[in-house]
């Protein structure tokens, strides 16, 4: 049953009260002397004041002592064993009782509170340090990022010039395309022309070697010819030199009809003129047989050419024969080649046309390609801005994590004072 | 020279050669002229006309030419007196010409007259030298008889 402090100090007022009425009177039942009964009775009524009165007071300020105690040890921040040092049960609980199991919650909770600070600081400093790890890491992620995007940016540059050449490349290389597409079209072109020439040719060279055939023939005939004409002229100088004999055997016999001519006198001067006459009629056909024989000399010399030129001619034109034989093959060898190449050409045409429309495609992707190269290097340099930023962050966060490991170092330092 | 006298001119080592055709009895013509033993140029050897031996010497020798004729001989056959001469011009010498009586008319005295030469003229600005066949002869003659000569070609070196 609770009963209040105020009660009890009425009930301790009206105690002492009641001893300092009643304790006279019953002094006065004792046998002493009269003048010893007023003072005993004050002074018994005051031993029992005091007393009663330290009772009261004892009882009161035991409470308090003890839980001023408390309060002093939580003040300490000693929290251990709270359960031990309790009052104790008591008949007439009062407020003390009220106030030392609040202080017992407040004990526990602070304790409980304590406990978990203390694991939440031991926590704090384990993430702390995780924390710092990780900003450490992130830093150097931060700056290996950075460096990274650097290389990135410079990366991208490159592959923005290298896109951007490869793209003039492309370009120039359809451009090239496109010429080299005009100029298969005008090969295929001549390719045709040239194949209707080639056949037109063989059928011309055909003709050709059926005409040099003919010709053949007749370089046969006329070497047969020159060298029956050399036989020919084999036998002319014979002639010549029977007529060169007979010229100077009359030119003799003028000269010695002349003489004799001579020595008949007046009479045979006539006779020495016709004789004289007969003599140069003979000197003249000397010299005809000289000449003819200069010019047969001469044609001979020709006709030796002639024959061993037809000679060679008859040789060449065996071989000749031969040569006809192996360019019939090769004008079907041409011919079928150029048929063939006609067709390739062709086939080169529209390899070359679909080569350009390729090539075309391929600069307009190059175009598309080198426009996202230039949007990759803006976007790069966002990135780097991005991690430049991100590096403040982190430096910011660096040092906001020192100033949470200081304030973890002083938190531990005050969750240190606490004693559970 | 005989003023009337026709002559037969040969041309021999750029000298041109007369004889009276009265001397010259034939010209013939040989493949060959026969060797004679101990003869030497300028003597040719030996041919035969009309069944008689010809002594024949070769002019182009004997007027200093360094080459002799050539086969066939032609050769001037020429009689003065009772020596027969044949005179073989066949090298350089080309056919024998006339000199008329009548083209020596204009022709003046020429240089004096030298080896085998019995006199000379001037005609038209030529030297006419007309032969002496009786030195030939004599020179031939000579040749033939000289002891050397008598030892055969081999021995004379």
């Amino acid at each position: 049953m609770k009963v209040p402090i105020g009660y009890k100090f009425i009930f301790g007022f009206l105690a002492v009260v009641a001893t300092a009425a009643f304790v006279p009177g019953a002094v006065d039942v004792i046998s002493m002397p009269e003048w010893l009964r007023t003072p005993l009775g004050v002074l018994v009524a005051m031993v029992i004041g005091l007393i009663i009165g330290a009772v009261f007071t004892k009882g009161f300020t035991r409470n308090f002592t003890h839980l001023t105690r408390m309060a002093q040890r939580i003040s300490r921040g000693d929290l251990s064993s709270a359960e031990t040092e309790r009052l104790g049960a008591k008949f007439f609980p009062d407020e003390t009782t009220e106030l030392e199991e609040a202080l017992v919650l407040v004990f526990t909770d602070l304790r409980g509170l304590v406990g978990h600070l203390k694991d939440t600081v031991k926590k704090l400093a384990e993430a702390q340090e995780t924390l710092n790890g990780i900003i450490g890491k992130g830093h150097e992620t931060s700056s290996e990022v950075a460096a990274g995007t650097g290389r990135i940016f410079d990366g991208a540059l490159e592959q923005s010039r290298h896109v951007e050449n490869s793209s003039v490349m492309v370009r120039e290389v359809a451009e090239m395309a496109d010429s080299a597409a005009s100029k298969v079209t005008d090969t295929a072109n001549a390719s045709q022309k040239v194949n209707v020439m080639a056949h037109r040719g063989a059928t011309s060279a055909t003709s050709a070697i059926e005409k040099m055939e003919a010709v053949f023939r007749g370089i046969e005939k006329s070497a047969s010819a020159a060298t029956r004409l050399k036989e020919k002229l084999g036998d002319i100088p014979k002639i010549l030199d029977v007529i060169t004999h007979i010229s100077r055997q009359t030119d003799l016999l003028a000269l010695n009809a002349t003489i004799e001519a001579s020595k008949a006198g007046e009479h045979g001067r006539g006779f020495a003129m016709v004789a004289e006459e007969v003599r140069r009629f003979a000197d003249n056909t000397s010299r005809s047989v000289e000449d003819v024989s200069m010019i047969v000399r001469e044609l001979k010399t020709e006709v030796e050419h002639v024959v061993a030129t037809a000679n060679e001619g008859t040789a060449s034109v065996r071989e000749g024969r031969d040569d006809i034989r192996k360019i019939r093959e090769i004008l079907g060898g041409i011919t079928d080649y150029t048929s063939d190449v006609a067709e390739k050409a062709g086939v080169v045409l529209s390899l070359t046309q679909k080569q350009k429309a390729k090539a075309e495609k391929t600069a307009v992707a190059i175009e598309e390609v080198a426009r996202i190269a230039r949007e990759n290097l803006s976007s790069t340099e966002a990135v780097d801005r991005a991690v430049e930023r991100h590096g403040a962050a982190i430096e910011e966060t660096l040092d906001a994590a020192k100033k949470l490991s200081a304030l973890s170092d002083e938190l531990n330092g005050v969750v240190a004072n606490f004693k559970l | 020279m005989e003023k009337n006298g026709d002559r037969l001119v040969f041309s021999v080592n750029g000298r041109h050669l007369a004889l009276p055709l009265a001397s010259v009895e034939r010209v013939v013509e040989r493949p060959r002229v026969y060797f004679l033993p101990g003869g030497r140029p300028p003597l040719m050897g030996v041919i035969t006309h009309m069944a008689e031996p010809v002594t024949v010497i070769d002019l182009d020798r004997l007027f200093g030419a360094k080459t002799g004729s050539a086969a066939p001989y032609t050769v001037v056959i020429a009689r003065a007196g009772g020596k027969i001469v044949g005179l073989c011009a066949g090298a350089a010498g080309g056919k024998p010409s006339f000199l008329w009586s009548g083209d020596l008319r204009g022709a003046k005295p020429g240089p004096a007259a030298g080896k085998y030469i019995s006199r000379a003229v001037e005609l038209s600005g030529r030297i006419i030298e007309e032969l002496d066949c009786s030195s030939l002869y004599d020179e031939i003659s000579d040749l033939l008889s000289r002891p050397e000569n008598m030892k055969g070609p081999a021995e004379g070196g």
